[in-house]
């Protein structure tokens, strides 16, 4: 008996069933947005505390890491 | 999580080299308001709670149907990934990987962002090795290994004082340098090798791509689940990588034959920073699977119970 039901197709294990969004995977042509060499399309969202921020108006001197993530939960 | 965290431990280098940092999700802000309180993040977690940022950017999940795991809000989440602007905006790089649980860890980003050369944590193990002509040193970006978050090994080749050895193009008759890595439950990528010298070779008529005196390549490698299962804690402690340096050197007057030389990294293993409830979907897989067993050894010896 195995538990390779929760092994997708790139051998990563979780202990959720394969079925469940959570274990849905991209073709390898997925979408990763605005090539290189382009500008980064205006952001402005609530942060933690609850502020608006105007990412184009707050980068850093040489610029910004902005990081797209499933969840702070994830 | 783990991600975000080790954001946060990478952020006085990138704010030190001019980079803001932000992270983006569907998450609302009251969510990342607890998190960030919980793990004590200091930089902009942004909510992007109808994922408008997300669609603008062209890389929301449409794997994920409308409805689908509405409490989870799995509708709406973007593939993951980091960009990386100059001071104008504008995109000079990005870090996207197919599968969801691939990522940068803290210290290799922060050398992505900054373009500098991975270097060795200060925590980390080193491994070494050496012959007449050479000697070989492994170390990694990280103080350990996590499930699925890259981290960069880096190998200093040190040439004997005279010699050269051969890079990628050189002509046949010559044995490039090649790197394997490997190990149960590793995964390495290809090699990151520098640019080679050009040495002329006036009686054979050409220039031959070589490599002398100090060379430093990186190796992205990360632990799979064959040694780490998410939510399972640590079945084992550590993961062995063995590092396989081939290679051919010269000096100005001879060629010695090809050779190899070997050593092994042991790097400690660590869980990720877990999402909570998973560990009581693992407890669950494993109490199915272990009644699952016992079944299936009860039908086997034909128990007259049964």
């Amino acid at each position: 008996m195995s538990d390779a039901e929760y092994y997708d197709e790139f051998g990563f294990y979780s202990p959720m069933p394969l079925n469940r969004a959570a274990r849905r995977e991209p073709d390898e042509d997925f979408p990763t947005g605005p090539p290189i060499g382009t500008a980064l399309p205006g952001i402005q969202l609530p942060n933690q505390h609850g502020a608006v921020v105007d990412v184009a108006s707050q980068m850093g001197s040489n610029g910004a890491v902005v990081v797209f993530h499933r969840s702070a939960y994830w | 999580m783990t991600q975000l965290v080790q954001l946060q431990s990478a952020l006085p280098t990138l704010h030190g080299a001019g980079y803001e940092v932000y992270a983006i999700s569907n998450d609302t802000v009251e969510r990342l308001a607890e998190f960030a309180e919980r793990h004590s993040i200091s930089f902009d977690l942004l909510a992007d709670e109808d994922s408008g940022v997300i669609r603008a950017f062209g890389i929301m999940n449409t794997l994920v149907e409308p409805g689908e795991g509405k409490h989870m809000r799995w509708y709406g989440i973007p593939y993951p990934g980091t960009f990386i602007t100059d001071a104008n905006g504008t995109i000079v790089d990005k870090d996207f990987h197919q599968h969801h649980a691939r990522r940068l860890s803290g210290p290799a980003l922060a050398h992505r962002v900054l373009g500098t050369d991975p270097e060795p944590h200060r925590d980390a193990p080193m491994a070494t090795t050496a012959d007449a002509e050479l000697s070989v040193a492994a170390s990694l970006t990280d103080p350990t290994l996590r499930l699925e978050v890259i981290s960069m090994m880096t190998v200093e080749i040190d040439i004997a004082h005279g010699r050269h050895i051969y890079a990628a193009g050189a002509p046949q008759a010559f044995t490039p340098v090649g790197l394997r890595v490997e190990g149960t439950g590793v995964r390495a990528d290809a090699p990151i090798w520098p640019v080679p010298t050009a040495l002329s070779m006036a009686e054979l008529g050409m220039e031959v791509p070589v490599y002398t005196g100090k060379v430093r390549v990186s190796v992205p490698v990360t632990a799979t689940s064959e040694i780490i299962r998410l939510g399972h804690g640590l079945d084992y402690d550590r993961a062995e990588v063995t590092i396989t340096c081939s290679y051919q050197s010269c000096d100005e007057y001879a060629c010695a034959l090809p050779t190899t030389v070997q050593t092994t990294l042991c790097v400690p293993l660590e869980t990720l920073v877990e999402p909570p409830g998973i560990q009581s979907y693992a407890d669950r897989v494993t109490r199915e699977r272990t009644k699952a067993l016992h079944q299936g050894s009860s039908r086997g010896t034909h128990d007259p119970h049964d």
